[in-house]
Formats: structure tokens, C-alpha cells, sequence
């Protein structure tokens, strides 16, 4: 029996799982296997989850910086979001020795009410070659 | 309790009892060396009551001491096969490793039974 144990959101934390197999043993009908580590960062996302809040006449706008770690060093390849009629991205790329990326953010939905959307990254690494943000917006009336 | 024998009784080996006499082979008994009872029945009714009485108690205490022996015999033949689910490393700790990896493991289960090992479901948490 392999598990596979996905470490996407541990960055600097310890991860830690149990499996519980149901056999036909009668002694033994659950078996726990556990699995552990410690999980290192490969970039720092701040903040991590953006939240567009105002009213529609106003420019609602967030940044989001990316800081790739120096042991896991990327670039970023592409940018996205779900729906653009509701999100709209500028991403702009290190300048000098500065490593971070600087992604703005801008809200685009214009009816009142709360949505929730998601940026992609495409990353050149192979270890993680997507990095999603979430965003939460609130439109007021 | 009936009376020992005496010469002036029923005579060496014989024992009168209400019910009926015996004889008893007395000092070695038979030649197979089996208990052997002679069993003489007073003709009248109070002692064919007696009669049924001892035959039934016989039976009796044959049927306990016989149970205990068929039980084990019982017991014997409804083992089943069992199968016995055995891990040797149930725990695994990784390496550090960076954030977006996929951390595999096999666990090996072995089955030290005598019948078919089945994983019935998998939870994780």
C-alpha cells in the first residue's frame, strides 16, 4: 500500500497524517500508519489571501508580493484568474537585486455583493509549479 | 448405603440393596478387569419405581462425565481460518522537504494468517 501525502500549504510547518486501514483481521481491524516531517517554505506569499472591499464608484485595488525563497529560486511564467470580467492582474517582475514579484490587483465587478476568485501562477520550478492565491471580494452598495 | 457382605448374606461380592442385588467382582473382577453388575430385580411395584429411579440417575451421571469431552471435541473442529494483519514500520517520518512536494511511502502489510487478508476501506485524516 503507497500514500502519497501532498506538502502544499505546510511551508515552515511540521506535516502530520494518519491512515486508518480496515482489515479482516479480527485482532487488528484498523491498522494506523502515520506520517510525518517537517516541511520547508519555497516562497513567502504576503498576504496570503487577498480581500477587495469598497463600493463600486472607488478603485478597489490590493498587491500581493512573491519572494521565492533563495534555496528554491523560480520565475514566474504566466498569471491568471477565473473570471476576468470580475478581477483584472498586473504582474510586475524583480527589478535589480529586489527578488520580489509584485502582483496588483484590481476589481473589476461593479453589482453590489461578495465573490470569491483565485490567481494562478505558472512557475518555472519543478517542485511547485503552480501557486495559487485566493481573492475575496465585497462589493457594497 | 447397603450393608458390607457377610457370610450370612447374599454371599462374597453380593450387595443387597433396596432396589435390587449386585454382585461385585471382588479382588480383580473380571478377567478384562471391566466392572460387571448383576443387577436382580425384586419383583414387586414399589421397587420397579426404584428401578426407573437408579436408571435414570445412571444415565445421568453417564451424560455428565461424557459433555465435557464432546465439548472439546466440538471445539476443535469449528476453528476457522483467521487472517493476522502485521505491520513492521506503521510510522514513517520524511525528510525535510519544500513545500509542494509529494511525499510518497510504501507500507508493507503482511497477512501471518491461514486465510485470505482483506482491506475492507481506507480513511485518512
Amino acid at each position: 500500500m503507497t500514500i502519497a501525502v501532498s506538502t502544499s500549504g505546510y511551508g515552515g510547518k511540521t506535516l502530520s497524517k494518519t491512515i486508518q486501514v480496515y482489515t479482516s483481521d479480527p485482532d487488528h481491524k484498523i491498522i494506523s500508519l502515520k506520517v510525518s516531517g517537517a516541511v520547508e517554505k519555497m516562497v513567502i506569499i504576503e498576504p496570503k489571501a487577498i480581500r477587495l472591499t469598497g463600493k463600486p464608484s472607488e478603485e478597489i485595488t490590493a498587491t500581493v508580493k512573491v519572494l521565492p525563497m533563495e534555496k528554491y529560486p523560480f520565475t514566474i511564467k504566466s498569471i491568471s484568474v477565473k473570471n476576468e470580467k470580475t478581477l483584472g492582474v498586473d504582474l510586475q517582475s524583480p527589478e535589480g537585486d529586489n527578488l520580489v514579484w509584485n502582483i496588483k490587483v484590481t476589481n473589476k465587478q461593479t453589482r453590489p455583493g461578495r465573490y470569491f476568485d483565485m490567481i494562478t501562477l505558472v512557475t518555472d520550478s519543478t517542485i511547485q509549479p503552480e501557486i495559487r492565491i485566493n481573492v475575496f471580494g465585497n462589493i457594497l452598495e | 448405603m447397603p450393608p458390607p457382605p457377610t457370610g450370612n448374606g447374599p454371599g462374597p461380592g453380593l450387595l443387597d440393596s433396596p432396589i435390587g442385588r449386585f454382585l461385585l467382582p471382588i479382588g480383580g473382577g473380571s478377567a478384562e478387569g471391566a466392572l460387571t453388575l448383576h443387577f436382580h430385580i425384586k419383583n414387586n411395584g414399589r421397587n420397579k419405581v426404584n428401578n426407573i429411579r437408579f436408571l435414570f440417575f445412571t444415565a445421568l451421571i453417564i451424560m455428565a462425565f461424557s459433555t465435557p469431552v464432546l465439548s472439546l471435541e466440538t471445539k476443535e473442529e469449528v476453528a476457522v481460518p483467521v487472517a493476522v494483519a502485521e505491520v513492521s514500520a506503521p510510522e514513517f517520518r520524511f525528510e525535510l522537504v519544500p513545500e509542494g512536494t509529494k511525499v510518497t511511502h510504501p507500507y508493507v502489510i503482511h497477512n501471518k494468517g491461514n486465510a485470505p487478508l482483506e482491506v475492507l476501506k481506507v480513511k485518512t485524516g
